[in-house]
């Protein structure tokens, strides 16, 4: 009984998972296309295409460039404010109450927010302008090379969110006892922090580094709101550009295949690092 | 005495560090609510300071709106959180019993087969989701999204959470319930299933706020026709917009209050969720 009421969800799980992986993996040696009526057999020819995409390429760098800033960016950041907000009273209380909002609203609402701070007439450039400082004015979202770097500030402001909740639990599982002989011992705050807190975050920092770096590889939200994969599709990530292919240009056969191959790039960046950090941690 | 002047002094110095950080941090939600009471015209010329006059018009337009964005959009983000949270609770307890229990060879690999869904960006199966939905005749329904969301979407991470929790129960309150004759289905919903309360809420508040900030499954899996969610109208309305900073600011505040206030009255287990829910495994 139990093991039949346990196969729905695996049931549930093969229906919308298993069984879609096995379809375009199917379907990528295909020319399907919803439009069209017969797919043919086309053998590799989508996978030895893909090796020649430029715009898949550029995706899979604009996305490879995203993740670093945001993982690099989030977690320093989130170590930083958690440090900073390690207290016990209520004004910190409320004050990390604040700084975990950014990571309850919708990527959409925040990358609105962005926009009218970041776009051409927006509030960043009107302010700069009010306070005499026209030359730095810069069209953040609508300038190649400078876009993509926007995005990445959005991604990892909100992110940091997340990251300094964690980093803040981190440091309260730090006991106190170790921390206070240290001080007696003679050792300063920086010393106390980096030789007993900070080793002893290490689960902290893995979970943290491990759901941004998971987070921002399959990142579209953002971008969608911010840029909409522009100017000249130059900010699109590798998800934005396979539902670009899939669902704008129809062309399903070779959505397919770009699929399969970020499948096995992003899920296997995902298992290296989730294993390469367990084994740094340090256990109590 | 200096002593614990000087302490309180640092005490004081050390609040204020993280006031000014916290401030600098939270300068773009200051943006987005003080420029919510704001006329259009006060917005682009001052855009930092306080509204003055306060004005309600932006909240009122975006109540108004002539194609009911927001009402709609909040009916179908509860409707679809709500079936998408109390479907996948049992499913996912169920299936994490069974692994805890069992622990055979069939749970072990079913549990690793589940766990690498975590891994696998949902965006790769929306094409052929779409196909597997048609198949099925829910194809851009609200059955189809809520199905697609516990399967295909959330699954991996209910089960992850269950799993690491009932590694944590003893394991002799059970065994007591099926020694007194009950089936594993009676001892999992009458004994383990109330003792697993927090990964229950864990589970929800979780899920709820993935469902209500989804954009790309709705978009995809619904199609921007079909129906929309309070987070894909958004996208799809304020892209249109984009240089009425009033109205998306209105709109912006409005579709954020449900999730604004849901996050404060279970912030404790926001965080201690997270923790959980993310540590163990």
């Amino acid at each position: 009984m139990l093991e039949v009421a346990a196969s729905g969800g695996l049931l549930l799980f093969t229906t919308f998972v298993l069984i879609p992986l096995a379809i375009s993996l199917y379907v990528g040696f295909t020319d399907q296309n919803p439009l069209l009526k017969d797919a043919n057999f086309v053998g590799l020819d989508n996978y030895r295409e893909l090796f020649g995409d430029e715009s898949l390429h550029r995706a899979l760098k604009n996305t490879a460039k995203l993740t670093i800033a945001a993982t690099v960016g989030a977690n320093l950041g989130g170590l930083a404010l958690a440090v900073v907000l390690d207290g016990t009273s209520r004004y910190y209380r409320a004050l990390r109450t604040l700084v975990f909002i950014p990571q309850v609203l919708s990527a959409v609402v925040v990358s609105f927010i962005f926009v009218t701070i970041l776009s051409n007439r927006g509030i960043l450039n009107s302010v700069l302008e009010s306070i005499g400082l026209e030359s730095l004015t810069e069209p953040w979202l609508g300038k190649p090379g400078l876009a993509l770097w926007s995005i990445a500030a959005v991604v990892t402001w909100q992110m940091i969110g997340f990251t300094t909740v964690v980093y803040l639990a981190a440091l309260q599982g730090v006991p106190d006892d170790l921390l206070e002989a240290a001080r007696i011992d003679g050792a300063g705050a920086w010393k106390r922090f980096s030789k007993i807190s900070f080793p002893l975050m290490g689960q902290g920092v893995t979970i943290a580094m491990t759901i941004v770096l998971i987070t921002t590889m399959r990142l579209y939200d953002h971008v969608a709101v911010l840029t909409g994969g522009g100017p000249g599709f130059r900010t699109e990530t590798a998800v934005f550009y396979l539902l670009r292919m899939g669902f704008t240009n129809n062309r399903t056969g070779y959505a397919s295949a770009i699929a399969f191959v970020l499948l096995l790039i992003i899920g296997s960046v995902s298992a290296i690092l989730v294993s390469l950090m367990r084994r740094r941690e340090v256990q109590l | 005495m200096s002593r614990t002047r000087e302490t309180t002094l640092s005490r004081r110095a050390r609040l204020l560090l993280a006031g000014i950080s916290v401030a600098a941090f939270s300068l773009p939600l200051y943006i987005a609510a003080v420029n919510v009471f704001k006329l259009n015209t006060q917005i682009l010329r001052q855009p930092l300071a306080l509204p003055n006059p306060v004005s309600l018009q932006n909240l009122v337009d975006g109540l108004t709106r002539s194609d009911n964005l927001l009402w709609i959009g909040l009916r179908n983000s509860v409707i679809i959180s709500i079936a998408t949270v109390v479907l996948i609770v049992p499913v996912a307890a169920t299936v994490a019993y069974w692994v805890v229990r069992r622990r055979n060879r069939t749970t072990k690999i079913a549990l690793m087969v589940l766990m690498s869904g975590m891994m696998i960006p949902p965006h790769v199966v929306f094409i052929p989701a779409v196909e597997v939905l048609e198949f099925l005749g829910i194809a851009r329904t609200f059955p189809g999204l809520v199905l697609f969301n516990v399967g295909g979407g959330f699954l991996s991470f209910a089960v992850f959470v269950y799993v690491g929790f009932m590694l944590t129960l003893p394991k002799n309150l059970d065994e007591a319930a099926l020694v007194d004759g009950a089936t594993p289905m009676q001892t999992l919903v009458y004994v383990v299933f109330p003792l697993l309360r927090p990964a229950t809420a864990t589970v929800a508040i979780f899920i709820g706020l993935w469902t209500w900030n989804d954009l790309v499954t709705p978009l995809f899996i619904l199609g921007p026709s079909q129906g929309i969610t309070i987070t894909s109208g958004i996208f799809v309305a304020l892209g249109q917009y984009n240089n009425d900073y009033g109205q998306m600011f209105g709109i912006m505040f409005l579709a954020s209050i449900p999730i604004l206030i849901y996050y404060l009255l279970l912030q404790k287990q926001f965080a201690s969720g997270l923790l959980s829910g993310s540590s163990k495994g």
